[in-house]
């Protein structure tokens, strides 16, 4: 009787979750799980002849492929950048916000930082890549602070600047969305126990390293997880602002897949890219848990 | 479940009834409402042909293309742009087509003829003219009546404007990924140059004719404004830049969105040659016909009824720069009223399009790197074009082997 009962449960639990389910499985699982066999393989979508197989090749040509190592040399700089500076700056600016500081019009600042998270990327970087062009205001800012620049060209047309230039719109961008779940992480601290360390005697920083930081890691630990896997992602700023150059200067290794499956209908190669990528991310991710888990 | 089973067995009857009907499906980047008046007459003069328009958009309609042919799920009918045909036609994805007596009434056949078959009909056509600020013109003590018509008058002028300073630019150069060498490469064609020998086995990006353009517009460089196709453009319209080379519809639309811009337009420069021309690229919107089509024949009906002058005046009427390839647009009233018409219709007699090989996207890709090499000033013209002769050589070579007869 009792089985009989669990089995019409699970059932009923499978319908339920079924409109998920099923979109998960035909949009997500099965292209992830085709992507792995696709990465052993020669694929041309275009021209209308099965994919062939050729075993771990793909993956071999990518050890000894120039474009990718620059490419995935550009993304880990991108990421080791940005990411630290992003988590900082929301850390810091949503301790400030949270904090009995008296601030005026906390609100409008708190939906401020928000702002540019809600607005389209692509909006974003056209802004900005006139704010860059040979007669923009950062890039006259940069001229005027001694950056040498060529005659007639902005930031993202120098190999060396292009791609700290994307990496400063995507720090603005961007550290509003891990603000805002850092006001909610730090809104959750129990104001009792600030309360009980003032009374032994703790203060500002030793406060915020003792007690906040404690407190708030698991939130700390999502935003450099989701973080990180975000900017390794990186593509619509390249997309948008410099399809790569110059120079493969700006190339990140979702742009460069991007460019071989869709534009050189090397698909097989490309899923093999994906996968690099995947387990690189992976591992960061691990290792990122495995560090606040023994830090705490 | 019966009701489900009762409205999948509708809709099977429906598609059945359906089927006595030829239904096509065509693909466009166009709006709707530009588009369904052509296919309502094509629709009304072929009773028995229903056709369905689906619209791309620019931003994705590539991939869904891409993705469409993967999975084997064609249009019967699409649009494509002219620089993709020959790499869909070399993977054996598009029919071939029969022009028959088109062929000297359209202008622009270059880009669908792969191995000497036709792979599609061109649709509209467009080519680059030199754009120049007559304001800027006068300031630089040069007559704005006379624009430069060649390569040493272009540099001068350059020189001179740019010498004006306060952040103004002699020329502008566009770069971008598909930027850099489209802008370029007029340059080579104009003096004789070219990226490809006759036979499209070898590279002839080092011959003396292609590294002489390019030392030419590295010398351009120097009083040049480098950037993005938009930001070139903008700088124009806000009366930055002496000269800039952009599409023929601008004519238009730089009146109507910078009224305040007093700018002349004229043919491009040519080389100081005697019997030089002043080629520009010709790019075109292509339709082409998927090889699954189950209807061969109709599409092919309705590819060549697109392509008609008449059809194409559903684009063109709304965007200028876009010239129907249907060569009896020259005695068309609405065009002949266009301005700069005139200058339109003798720079169209002079364009190219770029080698319509399977592999001219990789072939691209080096071609911007060098050429970027150059602008940049780290690499000579002759040791960029040296190098990328021999790593066009070696994409040339793994396509022989790739695809060889």
């Amino acid at each position: 009787m009792l089985r009989k009962k669990r089995v019409k449960d699970i059932i009923n639990i499978s319908i339920l979750i079924s409109p998920w389910l099923i979109s998960f499985m035909v949009f997500k699982l099965y292209p992830i799980l085709f992507s792995v066999y696709l990465s052993f393989t020669r694929y041309n979508p275009i021209r209308g002849r099965p994919p062939r197989f050729v075993g771990l090749r793909n993956y071999h040509h990518l050890l000894s492929d120039p474009t990718f190592a620059i490419a995935l040399k550009n993304t880990i700089l991108f990421v080791v950048v940005t990411v630290p500076i992003t988590t900082t700056l929301a850390l810091l600016i949503a301790s400030v916000l949270v904090s009995s500081l008296n601030i005026r019009g906390k609100q409008i600042f708190q939906s401020g930082y928000f702002m540019p998270v809600v607005t389209s990327m692509v909006v974003i970087a056209t802004i900005f890549s006139y704010l860059y062009s040979p007669n923009g205001y950062l890039t006259a800012l940069a001229k005027f602070l001694g950056f040498d620049l060529k005659y007639g060209r902005g930031i993202l047309a120098d190999p060396r600047y292009a791609l700290p230039a994307i990496m400063v719109m995507d720090i603005w961008a961007s550290f509003g969305y891990y603000t805002i779940l850092f006001l909610a992480g730090l809104q959750s601290i129990d104001q009792q126990i600030y309360e009980a360390a003032a009374i032994d005697g703790a203060k500002g920083f030793y406060l915020f390293r003792k007690i906040t930081l404690p407190l708030v890691s698991p939130m700390l630990l999502f935003v450099l997880v989701i973080n990180t896997i975000r900017s390794f992602q990186i593509f619509i700023e390249v997309y948008v602002m410099t399809q790569g150059g110059p120079l493969r200067a700006t190339t990140t290794v979702v742009y460069y897949l991007y460019e071989t499956g869709f534009h050189k209908m090397k698909m097989g190669y490309a899923a093999a890219m994906s996968y690099v990528l995947f387990l690189i991310i992976l591992s960061f991710t691990i290792a990122q848990k495995l560090l606040v888990r023994y830090q705490r | 479940m019966r009701k489900l089973f009762l409205v999948v067995l509708a809709i099977f009857l429906v598609a059945v009834s359906v089927q006595g009907k030829v239904v096509l499906k065509f693909w466009n980047f166009w709006p709707d409402k530009w588009i369904k008046p052509v296919i309502n007459e094509f629709m009304k003069q072929h009773p028995n042909i229903e056709v369905q328009v689906e619209r791309l958009t620019w931003s994705d309609g590539f991939n869904k293309i891409v993705t469409a042919f993967a999975a084997g799920d064609t249009p019967d009918v699409l649009e494509l742009g002219s620089t993709w045909v020959a790499q869909f036609a070399a993977d054996g994805a598009l029919l071939e087509v029969h022009p028959g007596d088109m062929l000297s009434k359209y202008n622009m056949w270059d880009p669908v003829i792969y191995k000497g078959k036709y792979y599609g009909f061109p649709w509209v056509i467009s080519t680059r003219i030199l754009f120049y600020n007559k304001d800027l013109f006068k300031k630089a003590g040069l007559d704005p009546n006379i624009p430069p018509r060649t390569w040493s008058e272009l540099l001068d002028a350059a020189k001179k404007i740019s010498a004006l300073g306060n952040g103004i630019f002699g020329f502008g150069i566009k770069t971008g990924q598909y930027t850099t060498w489209q802008t370029f490469l007029p340059f080579a064609w104009s003096n004789g140059a070219s990226v490809l020998t006759k036979d499209w086995k070898k590279a002839a990006v080092n011959s003396p004719e292609f590294v002489e353009a390019l030392e030419f517009v590295s010398k351009l460089t120097k009083y040049s404004m480098i950037d993005s196709n938009l930001n070139v453009r903008q700088a124009f319209m806000q009366g930055k830049v002496g000269m800039i080379l952009d599409d023929v519809g601008r004519i238009k639309t730089f009146k109507k969105n910078a009224p305040n811009l007093n700018f002349g337009y004229a043919l491009f420069v040519r080389p100081d040659k005697l019997w030089s021309k002043p080629i520009q690229f010709g790019g075109a919107e292509v339709i082409v016909i998927p090889k699954n089509t189950k209807y061969p024949k109709e599409a092919e009906m309705l590819a060549k009824f697109l392509v008609e002058k008449n059809s194409a005046m559903a684009i063109s009427s709304r965007i200028p720069t876009l010239i129907p390839a249907d060569r009896s647009v020259k005695e068309d009233e609405f065009f002949k009223k266009q301005p700069g018409f005139c200058v339109i219709m003798k720079q169209l007699q002079f364009t190219k399009t770029p080698p319509a090989h399977p592999k001219w996207v990789d072939i691209q890709e080096v071609l911007t790197e060098y050429i970027t090499q150059v602008y940049n000033g780290s690499m000579s013209p002759k040791e960029a074009m040296d190098k990328a002769e021999s790593e066009i050589n070696e994409i040339l070579e793994e396509f022989e082997e790739e695809y060889g007869d």
